[in-house]
């Protein structure tokens, strides 16, 4: 178990993009913050040594993801409605409590949650964390041509989402 | 040109993303997520489990998508929806908890159930010895009745034991394959000889070995006193049982054996002369009842001795005088006690 400075430390400085990791994977706020708890307590009790802080940071990134894609296959085994947790945004949306930037978020989340899960952490890893394909192929342990395959797909995949629903042209 | 849109649309890709910036984790959450890694701490060190201890600290309230200006906004959740979270933790431990108890419980189970089961087929429950010519050998039988070894007392045996391996057989295949190995049993003799402290089982292990002793034509030991009537002995043994238990003497003058023409050869005639008149419509042969002397008819010519003495005679055997037909009613009726029935066409 890390000491409790190292973990603190390492929480100011990477929460958010766990946080992010998880949105963009995870639609329901609740599996969200578990994730986001369950990404740091395997940091906490982790025995890697990390070279860098990049290092660390793409450690948890990895880790949130595989967090992420395990609670969602617990969720297609427990047959989750589709419409609750749809209600569940609606409600929360419907608060008024959130600002438009987060509004925005929130779209661009749910459109990444409508295309498969390799090409929505392909293209988050490349456009939004600037990780070269070379990194993403080491994260994601694949080829790198694979990994400009999944960018070419998902960005296709992502924009017929987001015209789809949107009317929003990429 | 590829390039460029290619670029374009990367650009436009970034600034799509870009909105995520807004995205990060409330204080609460971080504060909530600390809590409960030292919780798991102090509980690791104390020796607890994990799984219960998870339960209390990953419910807390839930944390919100703020504004990286706006965190800490987010204090005041409501009790509720953390009840229900808590609710909902509760029920995934318990059932993560009950599952580990079931699985836990099945191995072991299983366990047992496999040590129970090969001590059981290891304990010998029976002994049998077999004794040949070439020496004895022993099996051991389990409850099962498998043959779980065999031991040999002479180096002969234990050719014989080389060669049938009756280990991990079942114990008829057992003794069949050593009686298999001890050679022609014209030859040699065998015994099977059962110990063991359930008595139905012995009876019944004993039985099995015996007849597999007959079906192999080692038999019981044969009567020494009586060599020579041995074959007739054994040919009349369902009749002696019945009829001569006076010994295997009797059997011969009581049953008429088949292939003595000469002793028969008058039997039709004094049939045909003792047969009471028959009534009308009465079948012929049912005409072969005694008489009223209550002397019995002698079987016709090749009727075997085992025909009961005042059993009728057969129909085939009646009509020969008239070339194998029945004979008509009238002929019947037409005849005279004492008078043979089956002359009449021939005179």
């Amino acid at each position: 178990m890390r000491n409790s400075k190292d973990i603190q430390a390492t929480m100011e400085q990477h929460a958010d993009t766990v946080m992010r990791v998880c949105t963009i994977h995870l639609r329901d706020q609740a599996d969200r913050d578990d994730a986001f708890q369950d990404t740091f307590v395997k940091y906490a009790q982790s025995e890697v040594e990390f070279n860098s802080d990049e290092h660390r940071k793409a450690w948890l990134i990895r880790v949130a993801t595989n967090v992420c894609k395990d609670m969602l296959k617990l969720a297609c085994r427990r047959n989750t409605s589709i419409d609750d947790v749809s209600d569940n945004v609606l409600t929360e949306e419907s608060a008024g409590e959130k600002a438009e930037e987060i509004l925005e978020a929130e779209e661009l989340a749910e459109s990444l949650q409508k295309i498969d899960e390799k090409y929505r952490t392909a293209l988050y890893l490349k456009y939004y964390e600037g990780y070269s394909a070379g990194d993403i192929a080491q994260m994601m342990d694949i080829p790198e041509n694979t990994v400009y395959t999944y960018l070419s797909r998902g960005k296709q995949k992502l924009k017929e989402v987001l015209e789809h629903d949107k009317g929003f042209a990429a | 040109m590829t390039k460029d849109l290619r670029h374009e649309s990367d650009s436009e890709m970034e600034a799509l993303f870009a909105s995520l910036d807004h995205v990060s984790a409330s204080d609460s959450l971080k504060n909530k997520t600390l809590q409960a890694i030292l919780d798991l701490s102090n509980e690791e060190e104390c020796g607890t489990e994990i799984a219960s201890s998870d339960t209390p600290q990953t419910s807390d309230e839930k944390s919100e998508v703020t504004a990286v200006g706006e965190s800490g906004t987010d204090a005041t959740q409501p009790v509720q929806a953390s009840s229900e979270d808590e609710t909902h933790k509760e029920v995934k431990v318990s059932r993560k908890s009950r599952w580990r108890i079931i699985r836990t419980t099945a191995i072991a189970a299983c366990l047992a159930l496999a040590c129970f089961g090969g001590l059981a087929y290891a304990t010998p429950a029976a002994n049998v010895r077999v004794e040949t010519d070439n020496g004895t050998v022993e099996l051991q039988v389990n409850r099962f009745g498998r043959t779980i070894s065999a031991h040999a007392e002479t180096e002969s045996a234990q050719s014989m034991v080389d060669e049938a391996s009756p280990g991990n057989k079942s114990y008829e295949e057992s003794i069949d394959s050593l009686l298999d190995a001890l050679g022609d049993p014209a030859d040699h003799e065998a015994t099977i000889d059962v110990e063991s402290s359930d008595d139905k089982m012995r009876e019944g292990m004993q039985e099995r070995g015996a007849r597999a002793l007959e079906d192999r034509g080692f038999g019981q030991p044969k009567p020494e006193d009586a060599p020579d009537a041995q074959p007739a002995a054994d040919f009349a043994v369902p009749q002696t049982d019945v009829m001569a238990p006076d010994g295997a003497d009797a059997a011969p003058e009581q049953t008429e054996e088949p292939g003595h023409p000469q002793e028969q050869g008058p039997a039709p005639t004094e049939t045909e002369g003792q047969t009471a008149p028959a009534e009308p419509g009465m079948r012929p042969e049912l005409s072969g009842s005694p008489d009223e002397s209550g002397q019995a008819m002698e079987p016709a010519p090749g009727q075997d001795g085992t025909v009961p003495q005042n059993e009728p005679s057969r129909p085939g055997e009646i009509t020969e005088g008239f070339d194998g037909q029945a004979p008509p009613a009238g002929d019947i009726q037409q005849g005279s006690p004492g008078q043979p029935v089956g002359m009449q066409p021939q005179a």
